[in-house]
């Protein structure tokens, strides 16, 4: 009896079948890639039809190796493509443009799934644990995410409340004279509806409302190191580890080298770090998101640009990333312990 | 646990690859079946698995796929009269218009001048666009054509006694969906129109197309004077291959 055999289809049909011309730009970002040695030969995959699709599999490999997992915080990488006249390649779903004369590579970074984190209760434990711990893991957290992966955290949820319901005062009584003059119930009518002062009073701390002014990362870090030290009994490893992981972030070397340039409101939060559950940090968020989204914003956290002439400066973007990285992963960690996961 | 994602955004994103085979069964007095099958990798070969007959959805769902720039989904305006494939063809209403020549030197003082334009009574149009045709006719009256409505040469320049249109060097939309309408509409009428278009009469007007359009452009019709239309010996349902009546 013969053995019934499915057709195959001859190795001359095509198995993909891509935009012809634009093949060129996938061909010349790739061997630029290569060329800035962006990956350890081990990441490429072993099998592959699309070079520049094997070249993102090998940099998502040492990118999960650098940072690691995660709790908290899902980072999003990207690389775009850039025209020599500067314009950014775009590709949504639409039919592709017929030609792209690639002259670099914009390199940015983002949150993916930006989350609501309450900390409050952890810092207060830490404090409870050792006087002024708490303010200064905060404060470690603020500062040295700022320039990586920025928070929003209570003393900037306390500054935007200025600007988006106050008309840039301290409190709410200049907006309400504005919309409301002088007829009392209408004020009331209007203070009971907005963001007041006295609301963030009561969801924050003062200690957490400003950003301590005069407090250096050196003075942080001797304070952690000797928190570190103190915190040794058995009821002590939650506090002391966050002291340690503070700690460590504190004594990581970041500046604002890879600031997007990107005109409008900044919106390019990693996580919402609420007091309590459901307090009015996410009101003010969402109230900002929704101001921003109505006109220019950056959501991008950080972005490089490098000419495809030179391959050297993408190695020493990804060098200079090492201590963004460990960052990242001590900022997730500390949120972690902060929420206690929740 | 999360992990960090790397993503490269770039052309390999319009790649489309080999996912499924289509075999089609022609049989007499134009009956025919198809079946979708799966490609499927075996030992590093593509390898037609087993098939499923295509359903009307599914060959619907293809035939949309196929011909991304000629969607047939959603609600349909009054002025779309017919559509096949990506072909499409719609009536513009009689109404006043702007419309602008661009004639040689030999016409211009004739004309009244090398460049005029002003906004004029035009008939009705009917036009159908593919990717392979653009073409108008005029019609008369108000009333929506039918397939019976009879069709009339276009009494404009540029466009030839079978309706096409000469684009010149002006672009044309890309696609033939309904959105794209009022795209071609513009890419008609917004163009320079420069000379009349192979032989044939234009218009049944005392003096010629030019002396015609001189006289529109000088304001002498309050309406379009439909009289001046020659007749295509043609209606939109003989056009378009169906019975008369249908």
């Amino acid at each position: 009896m013969m053995a019934l055999t499915l057709p195959r289809i001859g190795p001359q049909v095509p198995r993909s079948i891509a935009p012809g011309p634009l093949l060129a730009a996938n061909a010349e970002v790739s061997r630029f890639l290569i060329e800035a040695e962006a990956f350890d030969e081990v990441d490429i995959p072993a099998t592959w039809s699309d070079s520049l699709d094997a070249c993102r599999q090998a940099l998502d490999g040492w990118l999960k190796r650098q940072i690691g997992a995660l709790h908290c915080l899902s980072p999003r990488f990207a690389l775009h493509m850039v025209s020599r006249d500067g314009d950014d390649y775009r590709y949504y779903g639409s039919l592709p443009p017929k030609h792209f004369d690639v002259g670099a590579v914009e390199a940015s970074w983002c949150e993916f799934h930006e989350q609501e984190w309450p900390v409050g209760m952890g810092l207060e434990a830490l404090s409870a644990r050792l006087p002024g711990l708490g303010t200064v893991v905060l404060h470690v957290l603020c500062r040295q995410s700022a320039f990586v992966y920025p928070l929003f955290t209570s003393d900037i949820a306390c500054d935007v409340a200025t600007y988006l319901y106050w008309c840039g005062e301290d409190d709410e009584e200049a907006a309400l004279d504005m919309n409301c003059g002088d007829d009392e119930e209408e004020r009331e009518a209007m203070r009971a509806e907005m963001v007041t002062k006295s609301m963030l009073e009561a969801s924050f701390p003062a200690w957490s409302r400003r950003w301590p002014r005069g407090l250096e990362l050196a003075q942080c870090a001797r304070f952690l190191r000797r928190a570190a030290k103190r915190l040794r009994g058995p009821d002590d490893v939650s506090a002391k580890a966050a002291a340690e992981d503070a700690l460590a972030l504190a004594m990581l070397d970041i500046d604002d080298s890879f600031r997007p340039d990107v005109d409008g409101e900044f919106v390019g939060f990693g996580a919402v770090l609420s007091w309590r559950d459901g307090d009015v940090t996410t009101r003010i968020y969402d109230d900002l998101l929704e101001l921003a989204h109505q006109g220019e914003y950056c959501e991008q956290i950080g972005e490089v640009r490098v000419s495809l002439d030179d391959p050297g400066a993408f190695g020493a973007w990804q060098r200079a990333m090492a201590s963004r990285f460990a960052a990242i992963r001590r900022i997730d960690a500390l949120i972690h312990r902060l929420s206690a996961g929740n | 646990m999360n992990q960090a994602e790397f993503f490269i955004q770039a052309p390999s994103a319009g790649t489309v690859r080999l996912r499924r085979a289509v075999l089609i069964y022609d049989g007499q007095q134009g009956s025919a079946l198809a079946t979708v099958h799966d490609i499927e990798n075996i030992d590093g070969e593509a390898v037609i698995g087993a098939g499923q007959a295509m359903t009307s959805r599914a060959a619907m769902d293809l035939a949309k796929a196929l011909l991304k720039r000629a969607a047939h989904g959603g609600f349909l305006p009054e002025t779309v009269l017919y559509m096949d494939g990506d072909l499409i063809v719609w009536w513009m209403p009689p109404a006043r218009r702007h419309i602008a020549f661009r004639v040689d030197d030999v016409h211009a003082e004739a004309f009244g001048g090398q460049e005029r334009g002003e906004s004029v009574p035009h008939p009705g149009l009917v036009f159908a666009a593919s990717s392979r045709v653009w073409r108008v006719w005029a019609v008369k009256g108000a009333g929506r054509p039918t397939p019976a409505t009879a069709l009339y040469q276009v009494p404009y320049f540029n466009v030839d006694v079978r309706g096409n249109i000469c684009q010149g060097n002006a672009p044309v939309p890309e696609g033939t969906t309904v959105e794209k309408i009022a795209a071609w509409n513009d890419a008609f009428l917004r163009s320079y129109f420069t000379h009349p278009n192979g032989p044939g009469k234009l218009v049944r007007y005392r003096g010629g197309a030019y002396a015609f359009w001189r006289d529109m452009l000088d304001g002498r019709f309050r309406r379009f004077p439909e009289r001046v239309l020659v007749d295509a010996k043609t209606t939109l349902g003989r056009l378009l291959g169906l019975t008369e009546g249908a």
